[in-house]
């Protein structure tokens, strides 16, 4: 499964997956660079999810290679990976320490005591650190997500919906955070619906429709290829095209 | 083995944080105690007032014998103290006493006394009860009249006052089998049954919801990036195993400890000093701890199975029952009740640990069959965790409540095969 070392950090080559009697991804080829942004885009039901749980062994491709850093990946090899996905939570019970060190733990940190008063002390939950996750609001155990998404300097670093009931303030937090992790060399994937973020973020992007990469590149030319529009607005044609169909 | 180590000491200490952890694991054995000394002092005090019937010290009391059949009317009452009862001049003389409240209570012996053996009461209470007995004073004079006309070797003979004496021997080595020996044997058996029922009672909840959690509470995805899910399931099931064992130390220690107490100063009968065999208790003590690794990971089954910790409520249910079936069918572990049903019990292996108990109590498991038990439980357990694992791996990121189990049972996926 090894392929020879290149500067990009994933590599899916015709990829396919279905569920049941429903094909969800039909056939998809990209590569994410090393250190890049990459905007993983796409409708509700459009396969985004699926691919990145399959790209974490989270679920079994039908067809095709899946590759982080040349090798199909499985928990607990020593890629540091950072995922923060759509349906997420804490242990509810325990306090906002334990848990994080925990995670902590689990991830190999060195000096994570540390790391969390800090990490705590930057997104403002210093003094809820021995206070239970079901003590905190939605937003602040959002934020504690984050902390243990990104701890272990991550390399690649997969953000599924990650401003998803954030307000103004917290949601530029976030940002500042991953532009951080950016600069620190970590690869980004972002899977956003708010295409402000996207263009404001991200080198490259791939939108998926039907099981199909329907736009994918730079942002610059999957802009150019179409009439210079904003990424809103051609989200907005391409799945107005199949509005238009079922019509 | 690090990951699977955070994962055990994580698990063990919040579940030793919790409050109910130990408001359970202290009040269910008081519970039981509290609940097992109440049922026998109401037994006991139950069992002496009906021996000793309606307290007859204040009341005037009446005979007429038609059969002539009583030697004598005197008779020791409820306060140990001599009382009288007087004699009538005929049936209808007691019956009208006995309804101008001249006496209490009446007794009239037919002449057919010989034939019906039938004595007639009468009395007129301010307030009758069930629990009203009469019939003590009359019971007492018909018994002496009975000793003083019998043979007493016949007396004993009727009234099952002989004594037996019985010796066995051994079927191994022909020795003498004493009651201290059978004492010895059945120890093991009854700390390992009491055990694993109170672990039973007290953890099977949490051992279900356990597995629940991280899919209710959607940490799954968060974990699976960062730990093998065989680290974290081993994991789990050593540290239930764990928070079982501190379980039973609470329980058998505060109970070791009253006991030698209890004898060294005499609170105890001396008959309850009981030398222990130690090889026999090792031996059951290792059939409890696989019984309980067996039924964690059966647990661990049900909670990845199940969608949500109500469910896994439910599917545990089932499961209990499968363990504790032994104990709906006790006749089939005592000596003169093998057969079929006790060797399908005693190795289908979610039953066998209590069954191999029953028989271990009721002194018909040998050796032989003791350790190919334990061996059927333990591969058992072994296996169970296995397809835990296997499962949790097909099931851990399926957030609808709908199971399917033909997804459950396919082959698992290839990098998680090791």
């Amino acid at each position: 499964m090894t392929t020879k070392s290149t500067d990009n950090i994933i590599e899916v080559q015709h990829f396919k997956i279905s569920f049941a009697q429903k094909t969800v991804i039909k056939d998809l080829s990209f590569s994410v660079k090393r250190g890049e942004i990459f905007g993983l885009l796409g409708s509700n039901g459009s396969g985004k999810t699926t691919t990145i749980r399959t790209l974490l062994g989270l679920y079994r491709e039908d067809k095709g290679k899946l590759l982080i850093n040349g090798k199909k990946f499985e928990p607990g090899d020593k890629v540091r990976i950072g995922y923060l996905p759509e349906e997420r939570g804490l242990y509810k019970k325990e306090s906002v320490f334990d848990v994080m060190m925990y995670f902590a733990r689990l991830k190999d940190l060195e000096n994570p005591k540390e790391w969390i008063m800090n990490y705590l002390k930057r997104v403002g939950l210093e003094e809820f650190a021995k206070t239970k996750v079901n003590k905190l609001s939605q937003g602040m155990q959002q934020k504690v997500q984050l902390g243990i998404t990104v701890m272990n300097n991550p390399e690649l670093l997969i953000l599924d919906e990650p401003t998803k009931g954030f307000d103004p303030v917290n949601r530029r937090l976030l940002m500042e955070i991953i532009e951080e992790q950016h600069q620190k060399g970590c690869t980004i994937i972002l899977i956003t619906h708010y295409m402000d973020e996207v263009e404001r973020l991200c080198d490259d992007i791939l939108l998926l429709k039907d099981g199909v990469a329907r736009a994918q590149g730079p942002v610059k030319e999957v802009r150019a290829k179409f009439d210079n529009k904003s990424l809103d607005q051609i989200f907005v044609d391409i799945y107005g095209e199949q509005e238009e169909s079922h019509e | 083995m690090n990951k699977t180590l955070e994962v055990i000491r994580f698990e063990v200490m919040r579940n030793l944080k919790k409050p109910s952890f130990w408001i359970a694991a202290i009040l269910i054995p008081i519970g039981f105690a509290l609940y097992i000394g109440f049922a026998a002092l109401v037994g006991y005090n139950a069992g002496e007032s009906m021996e000793a019937g309606t307290n007859t010290t204040e009341l005037k009391l009446g005979v007429y014998d038609e059969a002539k059949y009583l030697s004598g009317t005197k008779f020791i009452n409820a306060d140990e103290k001599e009382q009288e009862v007087a004699i009538i001049e005929s049936k209808d003389a007691g019956v009208n006493a006995v309804k101008a409240k001249e006496l209490d209570v009446f007794y009239y012996i037919s002449k057919d006394f010989a034939t019906d053996q039938k004595v007639e009461i009468y009395t007129k209470p301010e307030a009758a009860s069930i629990t009203d007995d009469y019939s003590m004073p009359i019971r007492s004079l018909l018994s002496m009249t009975a000793a003083a006309n019998v043979n007493p070797i016949d007396l004993a003979v009727v009234t099952g006052a002989v004594n037996f004496n019985t010796t066995a021997f051994s079927a191994e080595d022909d020795h003498v089998i004493d009651q201290d020996e059978i004492l010895k044997a059945i120890i093991g058996p009854v700390i390992a049954l009491v055990c694993f029922y109170i672990l039973l009672v007290v953890l099977g909840n949490r051992l279900t919801t356990a597995m629940v959690e991280e899919k209710e509470n959607r940490i799954s995805e968060l974990l699976l990036t960062s730990i093998k899910p065989i680290n974290l399931i081993v994991g789990k099931i050593i540290s239930l195993m764990i928070v079982g064992i501190v379980q039973l130390i609470v329980l058998i220690v505060p109970v070791l400890v009253l006991y030698k107490v209890g004898l060294a100063n005499n609170i105890l009968p001396a008959d309850l000093a009981i030398s222990f065999d130690l090889a026999s208790i090792a031996m059951y003590m290792l059939l409890l701890i696989m019984s309980y690794f067996l039924f964690t990971a059966m647990s661990v089954i049900v909670g990845v199975i199940s969608p949500t910790a109500k469910d896994a409520n439910s599917y545990s249910g089932v499961m209990i029952i499968m363990v504790i079936m032994p104990i709906f069918f006790v006749n089939a572990f005592m000596p003169n009740g093998i057969g079929t049903l006790t060797y399908v019990l005693s190795y289908f292996p979610p039953s066998a640990p209590i069954a191999l108990m029953l028989r271990g109590l009721f002194g018909n498991l040998p050796t032989w069959e003791f350790w190919l038990g334990l061996a059927d439980i333990t591969i058992f357990g072994l296996l169970a965790s296995k397809l835990a694992t296997h499962i949790f791996c097909r099931n851990a990121i399926e957030f609808t409540p709908k199971i399917n189990f033909k997804k459950l049972f396919g082959s698992p996926r290839k990098q998680w095969k090791k």
